[in-house]
């Protein structure tokens, strides 16, 4: 754990945080505990209102006004992002962490040119000016694939792929140590899909930033990331490296996503998860995945579980019945023991 | 976008010849002989014939149409009716005294009404904002007139701070010239109607930005500027205010002409002598000549505000092409 935290460049420790809905309050994230080491790729994966963009905007500090940080710790090399002042806060943005967002054509001011916005984010920065600043912009084109000359093209000049690649030249661009990728490409088609995350997984292995892949998409995580986090109603329900939840996933709900992406090798049909997630108002107590699970029994809905260590290779997992997840993985791909058990 | 420019301007002037000749035939329609006002039935019918000719009016309808154009096309409006004198001269100093009225205090009212919209926006939910918007709409749906004769009552009768209406005083000025409008005299006179536009005119910009700026402040790009560390102000400034200007600088121009043609209320309320005050005297008077003319200068300050709105947008926002 030691050597862990030495390489780790952000941490984050029991996050708590919750959104003021119509009076009551909703519980979005619940004891985050996250650690992304230096250069590490690490995909997040979960259904949609699982709280992945909240955790992301909670790291980014652009939280709606409705939203509160209860407890928790968000440490960039160690000093903590809560807890700075807006000016400080402002300056270890972009700068430290950037983020490359799910819409680009919603990203983009419609109204300003492309490259003046990468300017934008270099010199807030920074003294350069803005012949330097765009100097640099077309550098980062370049390494994007987007030739230089369209730096003064409007976002809407530009074409689905284009723009995004013009958003990750924009998170490249003060050349930080962790970018977060929220759903990369999911308006795109898959070969542009494919194209823009080998040049952003090229680009990580020259520059050695740490890469958070936010995405629906299991496939691209087992085929691309070596550590993967699973969140399931604003809390990880297991986290470790990819390849080992793939083969033997110890959280139920896991095992559901898991199986649930059609494998043209294997004779089964593609599984799918009974139920919707649960009501996240303060004060339900148990594990949040029991009323789906079909491995769920009195002590699931009594006591919430806690994240444990499995093996000493950080795979982590919360669930009180994960021992016996082994013995079960077979009936977890057939949709009748999802539908039979589910209480 | 000079081929634009060259289309759009002919739709306008096609617009206008519509606009006139519509406007002519209304006119011709009216019940009610306009030269009696001017050629007493006393006369000798001989004399009255004369007369009639004088002003061409014993010609048919569609030649008097005719010679209408002609002389439009010429910007010769003809002779009033009733002081006798060529109506571009009498307008052109109604005009400029309806422009130093009107100009400024929109130019004041969109300025302090977008300012404010977006400000009390950008920090949403603030007492003043609830305020404000209850100020504005209570502002907007209350008659300008109305609003006048209460700032009349109040502050020049009550309070006896401002002359209760004409542009000077009378006498000081016989001839309207730089010095009058230059005078402290004039400005005094100003001041109320002034005062009274800009506080009727604040509250449409202040509720359009503030609701545009509204939706503006939730959009993406917004939130990716803050991320990007850029400083809040020039989140507000740069991005915020310059998108959320866009549906109101299409609204301006187009307000201006309609704002002369509103100067009839509160000339009217104030009794200054500007365009509005003599389109009402004029169509009291049947002087056909004049309300003509009035009413093709007010179409022409709007399709060319129109105009100027489509080019100024297409500046404002990229997105916009012309073909």
């Amino acid at each position: 754990m030691t050597n862990q935290d030495q390489k780790s460049i952000l941490s984050i420790e029991n996050l708590d945080v919750d959104y003021r809905v119509d009076r009551q309050n909703v519980a979005a994230l619940r004891d985050i505990e996250l650690s992304i080491s230096k250069g590490a790729r690490v995909g997040l994966v979960g259904e949609s209102g699982c709280g992945k963009s909240t955790l992301l905007k909670t790291i980014m500090g652009v939280l709606p006004g409705n939203a509160e940080i209860r407890t928790g710790k968000v440490a960039l090399n160690g000093s903590d992002l809560l807890s700075m002042d807006t000016e400080e806060r402002r300056k270890t943005r972009w700068a430290d962490i950037s983020m490359i967002t799910q819409s680009a054509l919603n990203a983009l001011n419609p109204v300003h040119k492309i490259g003046a916005q990468i300017v934008e984010a270099i010199q807030a920065h920074s003294n350069q000016t803005t012949i330097q600043a765009r100097a640099h912009a077309a550098k980062l084109f370049e390494m994007v694939g987007v030739p230089p000359g369209r730096l003064d093209d409007y976002p809407h000049q530009f074409s689905g792929g284009m723009r995004q690649r013009a958003v990750i030249a924009m998170a490249l661009a003060l050349q930080p140590e962790v970018i977060l990728a929220d759903e990369p490409t999911t308006a795109l088609d898959v070969i542009v899909q494919d194209q823009i995350f080998e040049r952003l997984f090229e680009l990580q292995d020259q520059q050695g930033f740490a890469l958070v892949l936010v995405t629906h998409d299991l496939a691209l995580v087992v085929e691309s990331c070596e550590t993967m986090v699973v969140m399931y109603a604003g809390v990880i329900v297991e986290m470790g490296p990819t390849h080992q939840i793939a083969r033997s996933p110890q959280h139920p709900y896991s095992a559901g996503l898991r199986y649930a992406i059609p494998d043209p090798t294997a004779d089964r049909e593609p599984i799918s998860i009974p139920g919707s997630p649960p009501d996240l108002s303060v004060g339900t107590k148990g594990c949040r995945f029991a009323e789906r699970c079909p491995l769920a029994i009195e002590k699931c809905v009594e006591q919430s579980p806690e994240l444990k260590s499995t093996n000493n290779e950080g795979h982590k997992v919360r669930c009180h019945r994960s021992a016996e997840m082994p013995d079960h993985l077979e009936q977890f791909q057939h949709q009748a023991f999802w539908r039979n058990n589910a209480s | 976008m000079r081929q634009f420019l060259i289309k759009r301007t002919w739709h306008a002037l096609l617009t206008l010849f519509v606009m006139s000749t519509v406007m002519f035939f209304m006119f011709r329609l009216l019940p009610g002989d306009p030269t009696a006002t001017v050629i007493s039935p006393a006369l000798y019918p001989k004399a009255q014939e004369a007369l009639k000719a004088q002003f061409g009016l014993d010609k048919p309808l569609f030649e008097q149409y005719l010679i209408y154009l002609r002389n439009l096309v010429l910007l010769d409006f003809g002779i009033s009716f009733h002081t006798l004198r060529p109506v571009a001269g009498e307008i052109g100093n109604r005009l400029i005294n309806t422009l130093v009225l009107i100009l400024p205090s929109m130019i004041v009212a969109y300025a302090i009404g977008a300012f404010v919209g977006a400000m009390v926006a950008w920090k949403r939910g603030s007492k003043l904002e609830g305020a404000l918007v209850l100020i504005a709409t209570a502002l907007q749906s209350t008659p300008v007139f109305w609003l006048g004769m209460l700032a009349i009552l109040f502050f020049s009768i009550r309070l006896d701070l401002f002359p209760v209406g004409h542009i000077v005083s009378p006498g000081m000025f016989p001839e309207a010239n730089l010095q009058m409008y230059l005078s402290l005299d004039f400005l005094h006179h100003l001041a109320l109607p002034f005062m009274v536009n800009v506080a009727y005119q604040f509250c449409f910009p202040f509720l359009l930005m503030r609701s545009t700026m509204l939706s503006t402040i939730g959009e993406d790009y917004i939130e990716l500027a803050r991320m990007k560390g850029v400083p809040e102000k020039r989140i507000l400034y740069h991005h915020a205010m310059r998108n959320s200007m866009l549906p109101l600088a299409t609204t301006l121009p187009m307000i201006l002409g309609w704002a002369v043609a509103g100067s009839v209320v509160i000339e009217t309320v104030f009794s200054w002598p500007g365009l509005g005050l003599l389109m009402v005297e004029a169509v009291g008077r049947s002087d056909y000549p004049v309300v003509q003319a009035a009413f093709l200068l007010i179409a022409v300050l709007t399709v060319a505000g129109t105009l100027f709105a489509d080019v100024l947008y297409g500046i404002l926002d990229p997105r916009i092409t012309y073909q």
